[in-house]
């Protein structure tokens, strides 16, 4: 088809523009050309506007079923719904890069639209940058792994299945979510090592980059909770959470990005750990990068894993060797330079930060140990030791609890230096805490009184905490709605987040100790009470999708006598692939998730089927505070502190005054922004 | 006199020191580079490197000793006594192992086909395992308890799941990590067994190199 061969050459411009936007920008601001700098955000938009054309034909070419494209044969088919075609387009390792490269392309034209009032010199420098790393994918993507390869001459009728576990409202938005955020760690990387490479010794660009932090981080957060909640309802085993290495992947860059965020919080205030802050912008984008080539190079067995191929691992592993190779060798050249401009004692807000981002530090660590560790245990002949989920619920439980202990005071406390008698008011929130908590853990769970106490006095210790510095900061105010009026967007952004961090932890620790789980064989009209729910099978009967066959079962799940709810899960037979999915069913609420998968029949000729029911407490807490903390970057992000204003010459305010500007006045201002 | 001796001296010395300083600093800006690239040159080692058939020290040997219970009933000790006297796969899995669901479905399949599976339940709650077992299905002939993983680790287990072949003497002849399924079993676990199983059958005794070409 056409339009896929448009798609091709679409992509090979794409290419020639990023080079382009590497190249001569780059000349601009050796050789101080005003005009080959202003080149760098129209070459942007012209790479963003030819990722798109090729990416849009890539899904055309899934739509119109283009079997003579060798990844639409192996990835889609005809019976294939119309939405699944679409989402199939990055159902697979070429498809998903490209649309990784996409993505890139967009933050490339978001920042060239957003930076319009930054010195000309920063913004061609972060452009450059930003091309740079989309330059080296897109040779990637071109020369090792084309979506747009053909099948000629002998052209399939028809395409594989698409994975069953893919064919899912998961798969549609889950990936781009992601990858906003994956591939938005290179803006803070971006502006970080253009700092470095101009010489700024100053810490504006930490408020340049920090509300592009906090979007990627929000997209990341989003990303990582739709990802767990696909997994939970998709793999019918109730799990939410496996530490799969993949998984770990997208973890590793979210834990870096949290320190990120509040480094550059500390830098952006006070002009302290500037090296510190680079370091973490690099560290969070190399995670990012990671991540990619764990999944890709086939070095490390997953259940996500795509097909794996060591020459793509080589290449992607050359370009992380590259880019953040190339980034730490600027950081060792320049960063030394960095200046310190404010002094602070030992109980301020600074010190707390430093705590906060060690603790962060050392959980991104133990899992990225965790994750590597076949490959270090393999070059050192240190024998052969598996790392399983145990390994790492041991140490990121007690290492969450530290945090949130560090949580309750540092947001409270006072840049600087906080003389304020605190240890009084810290003593009776911590007794207070433990007293709420424990009660409360005793009445709801004897059983698991450490894991949900600890949990919850740490959780209160934090909301205790937070009320006491919501009063000390409307305390002057002449009402106190009105002084809840007068706190900045980025302060009620930073509490809300910090709230969804509790809100998540509170599920996580309710979820993972008091889920009750059945394994019964129930026939028709068979009935059985779990935890205070009668579940009654209904009947069976025989369904038919687009491309599976599937036996559904009706459940009604009733709670003294009242019925709550009626059930459907089903157990498919998928017709191309041949192969069987459990699609769970499931009634969720704030409270619990009731949970109903079919298993298979436990004889024959019987009518008698295994199900698997599950009661789990506040699950959806793990997902709604991914959520709120999501919001709360975005408050933070509004904040109009972040929104760049363009310095104007006295000659541009009388011509503004006056009602027009002359060629003349933006060509002086273009220059002297130029020359910052 | 002395007083204005010292002075531009002690300034020297303070100026070393501060350039010194400055060079330690220097040193400590490169630290980060120098772990970067030890991990890159480690995951360079690593590519290409076939990470789901592996020979290494657990081939050519037999089984290594054990004494641990039955999974079904852990009052009963098994050794390596109740092994198979005929060619097996020894599979170790754990219910908290999200792999293994995935293959769990295979495996029941090559039960079905009459392939002999022992299981090594690894570091698993017993409560999860039968549960799992009583969901997907039993494809072992029996199930081992490995609660602390030493059997496993002695085995030269990396992860779960992992698959052993072993032969009608007791002999392990390949080494599966990561999920068996329907391309690896044809291409090299099938292979493997089916000489194991002629050889077994026959009552002779195959020679290295025979073993080494079907099993690699």
């Amino acid at each position: 088809m056409l339009i896929t061969e448009l798609g091709y050459f679409a992509l090979l411009a794409a290419f020639i523009l990023a080079i382009l936007q590497v190249v001569l920008p780059t000349i601009g601001v050796m050789r101080d050309h005003v005009a080959w700098q202003r080149l760098a955000p129209s070459l942007a938009w012209a790479q963003f506007a030819a990722m798109v054309i090729s990416f849009t034909a890539l899904m055309a070419g899934f739509y119109y079923n283009d079997f003579s494209l060798v990844y639409v044969t192996q990835h889609s088919n005809t019976l294939l719904p119309w939405y699944y075609k679409l989402s199939a387009t990055w159902g697979g390792h070429e498809g998903s890069l490209l649309l990784w490269m996409t993505i890139m392309a967009t933050w490339c034209a978001l920042v060239s639209y957003f930076s319009r009032g930054l010195p000309l010199s920063m913004r061609a420098r972060v452009l450059v940058i930003l091309a740079g790393v989309q330059m080296m994918m897109l040779a990637m993507l071109i020369f090792t792994s084309s979506p747009f390869d053909r099948n000629l001459p002998n052209l399939p009728v028809d395409g594989a299945d698409l994975n069953p576990v893919l064919q899912d409202f998961g798969l549609i938005i889950h990936p781009p979510m992601l990858y906003m955020g994956y591939v938005g760690m290179v803006v803070p990387f971006a502006f970080c090592m253009a700092a470095l490479w101009e010489g700024r010794l100053d810490a504006v660009w930490t408020r340049w980059s920090r509300p592009w932090a906090l979007a990627a981080w929000g997209f990341l957060t989003v990303g990582i909770a739709l990802g767990s909640w696909w997994a939970y309802y998709e793999l019918g085993w109730g799990g939410w959470w496996f530490w799969d290495p993949v998984e770990n992947a997208s973890l590793m860059p979210w834990l870096a990005g949290t320190a990120l965020l509040h480094s550059l919080a500390v830098t952006e205030k006070r002009g302290v750990f500037k090296a510190w802050t680079i370091m973490l912008a690099i560290f969070a984008f190399a995670l990012s990068l990671l991540g990619t080539f764990l999944v890709r190079s086939g070095v490390i067995t997953s259940v996500h894993s795509f097909a794996a191929d060591p020459t793509r691992g080589l290449v992607i592993l050359a370009i992380l060797g590259v880019i953040i190779g190339g980034g730490l060798l600027m950081f060792a050249v320049r960063g030394w330079r960095l200046t310190v401009e404010s002094q602070y004692r030992l109980i301020s807000r600074e010190s707390f930060l430093v705590i906060n981002n060690v603790i962060i530090l050392i959980s991104t660590l133990v899992v990225l140990l965790g994750t590597l560790y076949p490959i270090i245990a393999d070059s050192f002949n240190l024998g052969q030791v598996s790392v399983g989920p145990p390994y790492f619920n041991a140490l990121f439980v007690p290492l969450t609890w530290l945090l949130l202990v560090a949580m309750g005071m540092g947001s409270n406390i006072r840049w600087k230096q906080d003389s304020r008698p605190l240890l009084g008011a810290g003593m009776v929130i911590a007794v207070s805490s433990l007293v709420l908590a424990a009660i409360i853990a005793y009445f709801t769970s004897p059983s698991a009184m450490l894991n949900i106490g600890v949990t919850l006095a740490v959780s209160f210790w934090v909301l205790l905490w937070m009320v006491i510095d919501f009063k000390d900061k409307t305390k002057n105010a002449p009402s106190r709605l009105n002084g809840l009026r007068q706190l900045r967007l980025s302060y009620w952004g930073q509490q809300i987040a910090h709230i969804g961090v509790i809100v998540a932890v509170i599920g996580v620790a309710f979820t993972s100790t008091l889920s009750i789980e059945r394994d019964v064989a129930l026939g028709p009209n068979d009935s059985v009470n779990v935890q205070g729910y009668d579940f009654t099978v209904k009947s069976f009967s025989e369904v038919k999708g687009s491309n599976f066959d599937a036996t559904q079962a009706e459940v009604t799940v009733s709670k003294d006598g009242q019925t709550v709810t009626t059930l459907h899960p089903e157990k498919r037979n998928y017709i191309i692939s041949m192969m069987p999915m459990t699609e769970a069913a499931i009634d969720a609420s704030l409270m619990r998730d009731v949970y109903v998968a079919l298993g298979e029949p436990i004889a024959e000729d019987s009518n008698e089927w295994a199900f698997r029911i599950y009661v789990k407490p506040l699950i959806r807490w793990i997902w709604l505070g991914a959520l709120i903390m999501a919001f709360g970057a975005l408050l933070s992000m509004l904040d109009n502190r972040y929104r760049i204003k363009k310095t104007r010459t006295p000659a541009q305010i009388a011509a503004k005054k006056s009602g027009f500007a002359t060629v003349a006045d933006l060509e002086s201002q273009a220059i002297k922004t130029g020359e910052q | 006199m002395t007083t204005s001796n010292n002075a531009p001296d002690k300034q020297a010395q303070q100026s070393n020191k501060n350039t010194k300083r400055k060079k330690s600093l220097k040193l400590g800006f490169l630290i980060p580079l120098v772990i970067f690239i030890g991990l890159v040159a480690m995951l360079y080692m690593r590519l290409g490197k076939p990470t789901d058939i592996v020979t290494n020290t657990a081939l050519e040997r037999p089984v290594p000793a054990f004494e641990l219970p039955l999974l079904s009933d852990t009052s009963r000790i098994m050794t390596n006594d109740n092994l198979p006297d005929q060619p097996f796969l020894m599979n170790i899995w754990g219910s908290w192992c999200p792999t293994c669901i995935i293959e769990h479905p295979f495996l029941m399949k090559l039960e079905e086909r009459g392939v002999n599976l022992v299981g090594v339940n690894y570091k698993d709650d017993i409560g999860d395992a039968l549960g799992y077992l009583n969901k997907g299905g039993d494809p072992f002939s029996m199930s081992i308890q490995d609660l602390s993983g030493q059997f496993a680790l002695d085995l030269g287990l990396t992860g779960a799941p992992e698959t052993f072949v072993v032969d009608g003497e007791g002999i392990i002849r390949q080494h599966i990590i990561g999920e068996v399924n329907e391309s690896n079993w044809q291409s090299r676990i099938a292979p493997c067994l089916m000489v194991l199983n002629d050889a077994n059958n026959n009552g002779v005794s195959l020679e290295p190199s025979q073993v080494e070409e079907a099993c690699q």
